[in-house]
């Protein structure tokens, strides 16, 4: 068992302890940002850390679902069959549209399949010009690009 | 059933194998393509995407026969009463030299 938390809130003043990191940064000359810990004053974090502990344990045990420890209480027989019927009628609105969702029939493309397949393949000098076309359309798609006129951020002008 | 299917197929020149596919699988298949299930799943992946093709907003799709073209062989394909026939073809035709 166990529990995800996030928030997308912005940190506010209570979060930011929350935030704080558990290790100090190790190099006492280059402080991070926003840190404000000296880190050579590890005896001054321990009760930090207890109290962050303390907190994390805290919301673990409020937000804990133990589905082994639940009680599972018996329905009466009427209860049980409204909810049947209350899903099976569900289930058939849902079923009604999820039926329609089945892919498109073949169309027919000819009356006479042996005939059209029978009939003389495509010559190689027609596909040796689509190939052609083809060739040529993909160069051009491949040369478009954005022609940059301006420059897109400008420095204002403070007097 | 399948001998009407097949027996056209039969006689198609240069034909060195076939297959009649239906939405369930293989009706039929001989030659080359002879239980070639693969081929007839690759196939009608590439006719349901065809048949969705549409010109100037006409209801049918603007082909009757589908080909696939390599350098000795065609697959050359169609779709006729829910069924879908496909005929692997010898390809007798040189390219022609241009000087």
């Amino acid at each position: 068992m166990g529990c995800c938390y996030s928030s997308d809130n912005e940190p506010t003043e209570q979060d930011n302890d929350e935030r704080k990191p558990l290790i100090p940064h190790p190099n006492p000359d280059k402080p991070a940002n926003g840190t404000e810990r000296s880190p050579a004053a590890p005896p001054s974090t321990r009760p930090d850390e207890q109290a962050l502990l303390n907190t994390i344990l805290h919301r673990t045990a409020q937000s804990i679902i133990d589905v082994s420890a639940a009680d599972s209480q018996g329905m009466e027989q009427h209860e049980y069959m409204d909810k049947a019927r209350q899903y099976s009628t569900k289930l058939a609105v849902l079923s009604s549209t999820l039926s329609q969702k089945k892919p498109a029939p073949l169309p027919s493309l000819t009356s006479q399949p042996h005939q059209v397949l029978a009939s003389d393949l495509i010559p190689t000098a027609d596909l040796l010009q689509v190939s052609k076309i083809a060739a040529y359309a993909y160069s051009a798609i491949s040369q478009i690009k954005v022609d940059a006129k301006e420059e897109l951020v400008v420095q204002f002008a403070v007097p | 059933m399948t001998t009407a299917l097949t027996q056209g197929l039969e006689r198609i020149p240069d034909q060195i194998g076939y297959l009649v596919i239906s939405e369930d699988g293989v009706l039929a298949s001989s030659g080359e393509l002879e239980n070639d299930e693969h081929t007839a799943g690759v196939i009608m992946q590439m006719v349901r995407t065809a048949c969705r093709f549409r010109l100037h907003g006409t209801p049918e799709p603007p082909f009757k026969r589908m080909s696939v073209m390599f350098e000795d062989y065609v697959y050359a394909v169609t779709v006729s009463g829910q069924k879908v026939f496909v005929v692997k073809r010898q390809n007798n035709q040189r390219e022609p030299v241009t000087v």
